[in-house]
């Protein structure tokens, strides 16, 4: 399966995901190491999990756009919010390519996502940069 | 880790100092966050999978070394501010038992955000985060 660089601008959309407390325990256990926490909002990091990851498989499994799993690297990573996001509250993912290049041999693929809260307002986003490494 | 007074207002005085990051990526420590995450991609679980595709062992999720290099942060400021934004680029891989650490500085501070670098280096000294910031704005 070949890279589609006119993939760029493809959009996927989740369904709505529950910011979980509960889910978040669990995700802290993994992430935090320190004395016992409770935080009161979730971490940022965690935006992983409600934006992301509910997007990153559709990407993965598109066969328009091809790309080599085996190969692939995260480059980059950028989350950001117009508030601070709280738990049990709900956002709806949606995710866009924003870029699409295959240069000597290295396909560089952009996904920027958002999270948008049930007032209809844009909450959380996050950017990642994805790249494949040609094979040998 | 070093214990520090947590950040008391914003933005932060002369001569406070984030706390320091050191934290053990264990392989039991990335099956976790597999789980947590929902990121079950073989080169962080398998080291047949991952010595197939060219690394020496299995290596931490990028993901989860950001989040365990921002959660000290995140605790040390949480009464007084949220993280309006957390960026990196992930440098070099994080092999699986490595120690991740690093001492995060305060790079920008004015009473509307806060700007901290927090690169981190792993268990060989390469830096595994590298372009990484974490803004903070007032609650």
């Amino acid at each position: 399966m070949a890279f589609n660089p006119e993939c760029l601008g493809r959009r996927y959309e989740a369904g709505p995901q529950i910011v979980d407390r509960e889910r978040h325990r669990a995700y802290l256990r993994a992430v935090w190491d320190g004395a016992d926490w409770e935080p009161s909002r979730p971490l940022a990091t965690f935006a992983s999990v409600y934006l992301l990851w509910p997007i990153v498989p559709l990407l993965f499994s598109d066969p328009e756009v091809g790309l080599d799993l085996p190969r692939l690297l995260h480059g980059e990573q950028d989350f950001w919010f117009d508030r601070p996001v709280q738990f049990e509250e709900q956002l709806s993912p949606s995710g866009e390519i924003t870029r699409a290049e295959e240069r000597r041999g290295m396909v560089f693929l952009e996904l920027t996502c958002t999270g948008r809260d049930e007032g209809g307002h844009d909450t959380a986003h996050s950017r990642s940069l994805f790249l494949v490494r040609s094979a040998p | 880790m070093r214990a520090t007074v947590p950040l008391m207002s914003m933005p932060p005085g002369a001569g406070v100092e984030p706390p320091e990051l050191s934290v053990h990526l264990s392989q039991a420590r990335i099956n976790e966050y597999a789980e947590a995450s929902g990121d079950h991609n073989p080169i962080h679980l398998d080291p047949d999978f991952a010595r197939a595709v060219g690394l020496p062992s299995t290596i931490a999720h990028g993901l989860l070394t950001m989040a365990a290099a921002a959660a000290p942060l995140e605790q040390w400021s949480a009464e007084v501010a949220y993280v309006s934004r957390i960026s990196c680029r992930f440098s070099a891989p994080v092999p699986s038992g490595d120690r991740i650490s690093g001492q995060p500085k305060v790079r920008d501070a004015s009473a509307e955000r806060v700007v901290l670098a927090l690169e981190a280096r792993n268990g060989s000294g390469e830096p595994a985060l590298t372009k990484a910031e974490m803004e903070l704005r007032p609650l």
